[in-house]
């Protein structure tokens, strides 16, 4: 590849090479010099500064070299990039090996025409992307479009699914995720708050200690104000999730999926459909309560960016993810269960975590009250109670688990379906992106004819589904072992 | 390199020309010699490397020997690596990363280098047109 075919990346590039920078020298050496024209006095700001602004000098010189030596080049089969000034790299990355792609325009980029191109393989560091480079739109556009053509056939009908404004809203308010969590923290928070009031007021103030009237005086308010940052800190996330998910498509051409999104910021991803590992219909108690499904796709690259989830549908009734899935990939099947816990008492192997912990919190804590401090046994029933919620609501998805888990197939495709966490999951997997199944079976288990079965998924890092305490000869049977 | 540092660090550790000082030098000397006149020419007389068209080759290990075998529709990418040392010595290194997987093709000169690295496109790049 000659040298003349290739391009310089965006200028912005410099700036982003000095973003490290930027708030421990340029901010203050701004500040100083602004300082300084003010009063009049540059001469002794440059004798006081001479060698912040020599390290400058020779950051804004090291990071306008790396732009220079950053070069691309979109070949007809692939991406040609190289770098590095003394440690030189020449990437080639083929068109067939990317599984997603992406463009970012982000509200400072789009005034200076550039976008934030990233490329992702099924190879690489887990934790980054492949490629990321700072080109002009117009450059991107392009590559996006040709691969676009690509990956669509004359008589292959496009096909785009647009939600409703209504299902974003639900959509950023469940992604905010901690909203759950909120709710039980603020209840806390601000419950504890009256409570130790009380508490005070009632029992000990008047009895004495300056440590006890200090806590009475700055704790009440100071938890009230932890629970307004975390409501204040939900309702932050909300918003950024809005302004990220408004104007969500999906589209499908006849090898790839297209997803754009984003108002202020904007967002392209392509991704090509042999390449998803698979999908995740997502549900929450809060998603089951409102009948709503969260629709993810696992495609390496796509939401590996810690501010995107890589969401096919954003939320949707079960009828209208169904439909919207036979419209976007209509290749991935979802499969009735075939094996899956037939007896009640297998409820235990679900149960007994959330239920352990959640005895021994709430168990601790009555211990803690009645012996140790009586005195502020409200307030330690309720903060066991409080610190017990989450694993009631676990306790809740774990039994609708227990109803609803299980393995099924058709040809090409596996569902699975269980919960880990705090979410239930049904997930559509491709065989051909299964790279091992294992039957494990712990003692307990052995004796009562029940295992665990656990399917191991491409990935860039394994990923692991577990569907558990299954009928081990249905399972041997069903995965012909 | 290493064995320079650790040197230092026994100087500055025990006093000098201890017993100590005398023992962990001789265990460095004895160390260093090794490496240098034993294990790092056989590693380098183990190591090769051979591209086929639809897979690569590695042998690799002094002490346990390794064989890797890796089809080339696994790779997704190479990259070219110059290191500093290598600039010196005009050698250069191919990483090849395939999914699960990478390999790393080293002491190459910088036209065998080319070469290999225009093969390894060309094989990404029929992957592409089939």
């Amino acid at each position: 590849m000659r040298r003349e075919q290739f391009h310089h990346t965006h200028p912005i590039t410099i700036a982003k090479n000095l973003s490290r920078l930027l708030y421990f020298l340029i901010i203050p050496l701004a500040r100083g010099l602004f300082v300084a024209v003010s009063s009049g006095s540059i001469y002794r700001w440059l004798q006081g500064a001479y060698f912040d602004i020599g390290i400058l000098l020779i950051a804004v010189t090291i990071a306008v070299a790396r732009w220079y030596e950053q070069r691309y080049h979109i070949g007809e089969n692939g991406i040609y990039i190289t770098q590095g000034i003394v440690r030189k790299k020449s990437q080639f990355i083929g068109n067939s090996q990317l599984a997603t792609i992406i463009t970012r325009a982000s509200i400072f980029l789009r005034p200076i025409l550039a976008v934030h191109l990233i490329g992702d393989t099924n190879a690489g560091k887990v934790g980054s992307s492949d490629f990321n480079i700072y080109i002009s739109k117009k450059e991107a556009d392009k590559l996006f479009d040709h691969r676009i053509e690509h990956y669509s056939s004359g008589d292959y009908l496009k096909k785009t699914y647009r939600p409703r404004s209504l299902y974003i809203t639900a959509f950023s308010a469940l992604l905010s995720n901690s909203l759950a969590g909120v709710i039980i923290a603020a209840t806390l928070f601000s419950q504890a708050s009256n409570l130790v009031n009380e508490e005070i007021q009632n029992r000990l103030l008047d009895t004495l200690s300056t440590f006890m009237q200090f806590i009475a005086l700055y704790i009440p308010p100071l938890l009230s104000g932890i629970a307004l940052v975390i409501i204040g800190g939900f309702g932050v996330a909300f918003i950024q999730n809005l302004l990220q998910y408004m104007l969500f498509t999906s589209t499908r051409t006849k090898d790839a999926i297209t997803i754009n999104n984003g108002l202020i910021s904007k967002r392209r991803h392509l991704m090509r459909v042999d390449k998803i590992n698979y999908l995740d219909i997502r549900q929450s108690i809060l998603s089951k309560i409102f009948g709503l499904n969260i629709t993810f796709v696992h495609c390496t690259g796509y939401g590996k960016d810690s501010k995107t989830s890589p969401v096919l549908i954003p939320a949707a009734t079960s009828f209208q993810t169904k439909a919207s899935l036979r419209l976007l990939l209509p290749e991935f099947k979802q499969q009735q269960r075939e094996v899956y816990p037939k007896e009640l008492s297998r409820i235990m192997a679900y149960i007994w975590q959330p239920l352990t912990i959640m005895s021994v919190t709430y168990l601790s804590a009555w211990i803690l009250a009645r012996y140790f401090l009586p005195t502020w046994s409200e307030l330690i029933s309720f903060i066991g109670l409080m610190l017990s919620i989450p694993f009631i609501w676990m306790l809740l998805i774990k039994i609708f688990d227990f109803a609803t888990t299980g393995i099924g197939k058709n040809k090409n495709y596996y569902t699975l379906y269980y919960s880990s966490a705090f979410y239930l999951h049904t997930i559509i997997l491709p065989k051909d992106k299964v790279t091992h199944i294992v039957i494990q079976q712990h003692p307990l288990q052995k004796r009562s004819g029940a295992c665990d079965i656990v399917v191991y998924s491409f990935a860039e890092n394994h990923q692991r589904h577990i569907i558990k305490s299954v009928p081990v000869k249905e399972a041997e049977a069903f995965l012909k072992m | 390199m290493a064995a320079f540092f650790l040197c230092a660090l026994t100087s500055i550790i025990f006093d000098l020309f201890s017993p100590f000082w005398y023992v962990i030098m001789a265990i460095i000397l004895v160390l260093f010699c090794f490496t240098f006149s034993f294990y790092l020419p056989k590693k380098y007389k183990k190591y090769s490397f051979s591209v086929f068209s639809d897979y690569i080759l590695i042998h690799s290990g002094v002490f346990f020997t390794k064989t890797k075998h890796m089809p080339m529709e696994n790779i997704q990418f190479v990259v070219k690596v110059t290191g500093i040392m290598d600039h010196f010595f005009g050698l250069r290194s191919i990483t090849i990363r395939a999914a699960g997987g990478a390999a790393r093709l080293y002491g190459m000169t910088a036209e065998e280098a080319d070469e290999m690295m225009d093969q390894l496109v060309r094989q990404i790049e029929k992957g592409e047109d089939e």
